[in-house]
């Protein structure tokens, strides 16, 4: 037995109870009422079944009530005979209640049933449009178009959108392993309605043998999308409610996608334009950091060549000296450059072996043998420095710039320290100079890129060099940071997480005799 | 210097100044210059003109580096020097395992390339193994197997000395990581790093007076180690 049989059953056990009640009362108080009470009495479960079951349940009550009100009240009694034709008035009217009544509600409740589901699928959009303005990628909205839709309208969804090539893809499905997604035919529909800018599939002009609806998403004069779902299991009703919902939503769809494209589109000139702004900056500060020295080169290059008997053999190589250091400089300035532009690339890859610490300390301060001569340079090593798995050559980069910091910052005669150390987790290296040090507030901000400081005296330098040690140092799971170093100055320290090896079985053997 | 003067040096490079610069170079220190403008050519002189010595610049627009000195090692072992940028570490180790003897990398001091010239020049000169190798104050007598610093006697273990030994009887000239590797400790553990940084510290300690700033054995990043050469100590 069906739910809805079940519901009939008790429908008509019911409306038969009640009308043994008022039977049973209207015969037990005998003539308390007189015959049209009676009659009004039976109305009672008529107007009962009108309103509460259906039309064929109501129809039976009223013959059902006609019946007994003329088989127990109208005389002669116990007969089905009228005496009086007037009665067939009353039975007229009775049918006529539980008719009227049933039909009544039973559209009342159509009525209800159409708002609530009306109101479901406000619901089911708003709820849909809510989640669609957090979105801000596409793919994040084919995912929510097609589950938001497929919760609405109760079968599958596939959501279709143009590549870069204009080529119309898959590019959203409910159930990615269902009829729509899968079948090769389904996508040709959707291609149909992409390029036709129409509606398709069943309950439509075209192709009404497909599994599901196609709808366009069309904006203006662009086709934006195609949404579908499938209808291949929905009798004639069904199709067309979901074929009316299914426009809806491809509206909402169209303007929640408008509106993403526009974001995206509004981003990517955003992007363009920080990037942009970047380039200006690097290219200012490339370009002044390159004429510098070339200029110094250029003027020490053609004193030389101009006038030669002029300068003593002390004052030429002064300015031979000069080239040189403009040399070193150019040369310091490019490989910024290039570091930088491999880090950025995406590319980038550490090349990373066993480094003994103290060695990318030597082969950096090898990289200033005239700058450090004016300069106390102080190393401290700690003893027994486990090796780190490190790029080599980025880590010597990376104290290079610092040290070449150091030495720009501080004045002739001060001393620089490099100190190197390590606890269970991390060797830590440190690199203290005697220059006017860096407020708290700048300590972060001098890792960012063109960022440069203030100072008394200006310096030169592209803002790069502390970014890229930054991002050598992160790339190999340390940290960096700059504080005041005691007595005056900054203090950088590099921390560089540890990989233990056992290097104790390296070093087993003895020295010879 | 004990270099022969009026050695012919082959230049192989692309770029004008750089061989002008050379040319000029070469010739105040009394070598003929022989120059090449591309690979092919470079191999091709190379085989006509038999120089003593070939400078060759990695970044060649028509062969690749390595193919050159492939090409000229199969009938030459004529000393190579390649010239070539600091991107380019895998290509010099490559260029150095596949036989070239030296690099220096662009910008180069002039003087540094000199060195590298008297060094492989003077690794051909016949007649010059002695068992006593002097380098600055550094002393290896490697009949009795005994090094000073100074007249000091420095306690080496075995390996150390192999290590010390192999890099003084090349003084001047790079040894790959790998080379050291397989000399030292065999072919196989070349690629072993960690014993080479922790010979390499160790030593270094040993006969450095500052072994933060090492005076002998030079780091050449990327590629390996070089002892330095008795003219490159002041």
């Amino acid at each position: 037995m069906t739910v809805e049989q079940r519901r009939r059953l008790i429908d008509y056990m019911v409306v038969l109870a009640l009308l043994v009640v008022v039977t049973v009362v209207c015969k037990a108080t005998g003539k308390f009422f007189n015959i049209t009470d009676v009659a009004m009495l039976y109305l009672l479960p008529i107007i009962y079944a009108g309103a509460r079951t259906n039309i064929w349940v109501s129809v039976t009550t009223a013959i059902a009530g006609v019946l007994l009100f003329d088989l127990l009240f109208v005389p002669p009694l116990y007969t089905f005979t009228v005496s009086d034709a007037h009665y067939v008035v009353t039975f007229a009217i009775f049918l006529l209640v539980g008719i009227t009544t049933s039909v009544i509600s039973h559209r009342l409740k159509n009525k209800t049933k159409e708002t609530e589901a009306a109101l479901g699928q406000t619901s089911a959009m708003y709820d849909l449009s809510t989640d669609l303005t957090a979105v801000s990628h596409v793919d994040e909205f084919s995912r929510i178009i097609v589950s938001g839709v497929a919760d609405a309208v109760g079968s599958d969804a596939v959501l279709y959108q143009p590549d870069r090539k204009y080529t119309l893809t898959l590019t959203g499905a409910s159930d990615p392993q269902g009829r729509l997604a899968t079948d090769k035919n389904e996508g040709g529909v959707a291609t149909w309605v992409f390029e036709n800018g129409r509606e398709a599939g069943p309950g439509t002009d075209t192709l009404p043998g497909a599994k599901g609806i196609y709808v366009p998403l069309v904006l203006e004069d662009e086709i934006l999308g195609v949404l579908g779902i499938d209808v291949s299991e929905e009798t004639d009703d069904g199709l067309v409610k979901k074929k009316a919902l299914l426009l809806s939503f491809a509206g909402l769809a169209t303007l929640a996608l408008n509106k993403l494209l526009l974001t995206m589109a509004a981003q990517h000139v955003l992007n363009l334009e920080e990037s942009e702004r970047l380039r200006t900056a690097l290219f200012n500060s490339v370009s002044h950091e390159l004429r510098t020295p070339l200029a110094s080169m250029m003027g020490a290059a053609t004193s030389l060549q101009d006038s030669e008997e002029l300068y003593s053999p002390e004052q030429r190589a002064d300015l031979l000296k000069t080239i040189e250091e403009g040399a070193s400089r150019m040369n310091r300035v490019v490989q910024n450059l290039l570091d930088m532009t491999r880090l950025e690339s995406g590319t980038f890859k550490l090349n990373e072996d066993w480094c003994d610490v103290q060695d990318i300390i030597g082969v950096a301060v090898a990289d200033f043998p005239e700058e450090l001569q004016s300069r106390r340079l102080d190393i401290d090593v700690q003893q027994d420095l486990p090796l780190i798995k490190a790029d080599f050559e980025l880590l010597v980069q990376v104290l290079v710039n610092i040290l070449d910091n150091a030495i720009k910052y501080s004045s002739q005669g001060t001393d620089i320290q490099i100190t190197a150390s390590c606890d269970e987790a991390a060797v830590l290296l440190g690199v203290g100079d005697r220059g006017p040090g860096i407020l708290r507030q700048d300590r972060e901000r001098v890792f960012e890129k063109f960022y440069r400081l203030r100072t008394a005296h200006p310096v030169s330098g592209t803002g790069l060099g502390l970014s890229i040690c930054m991002a050598i140092v992160e790339a190999h799971g340390g940290s960096i940071s700059v504080d005041d170093r005691p007595g005056g100055g900054s203090m950088f320290t590099i921390s560089l997480p540890v990989e233990r090896l056992d290097t104790a079985g390296l070093m087993s053997e003895s020295e010879m005799p | 210097m004990t270099a022969r003067s009026g050695a012919k040096i082959l230049v192989i490079d692309d770029e004008l100044e750089i061989r002008r610069l050379l040319r000029v170079a070469l010739d105040a220190h009394d070598f003929v210059a022989l120059e090449a403008e591309t690979g092919r050519e470079g191999v091709e002189k190379a085989a006509v003109e038999s120089p003593d010595l070939v400078i060759l610049d990695m970044g060649l627009p028509d062969v690749d580096g390595l193919e050159v000195i492939k090409s000229i090692r199969e009938w030459s072992r004529v000393p190579i020097i390649i010239l070539s940028v600091r991107e380019q570490e895998d290509q010099k180790v490559g260029a150095l395992d596949a036989g070239a003897s030296d690099y220096v990398t662009k910008p180069f001091g002039m003087g540094e390339l000199m060195a590298r010239i008297r060094v492989a020049l003077r690794a051909l000169a016949p007649g010059q193994d002695t068992p006593i190798i002097d380098i600055g104050d550094l002393e290896m007598d490697l009949t009795k197997r005994r090094t000073t610093m100074g007249g000091q006697e420095v306690r080496l273990t075995p390996t150390e000395y192999e290590l010390l030994k192999y890099l003084a009887t090349n003084a001047g000239k790079v040894l790959t990581r790998r080379q050291l590797l397989e000399q030292v400790w065999g072919s196989d553990f070349t690629s072993d790093v960690q014993y080479l940084r922790v010979y390499i510290g160790q030593l270094r300690k040993k006969i450095e007076p500052d072994p933060s700033r090492p005076q002998y054995i030079i780091t050449e990043p990327g590629v390996g180690y070089r002892l330095s050469a008795p003219g490159d100590l002041s």
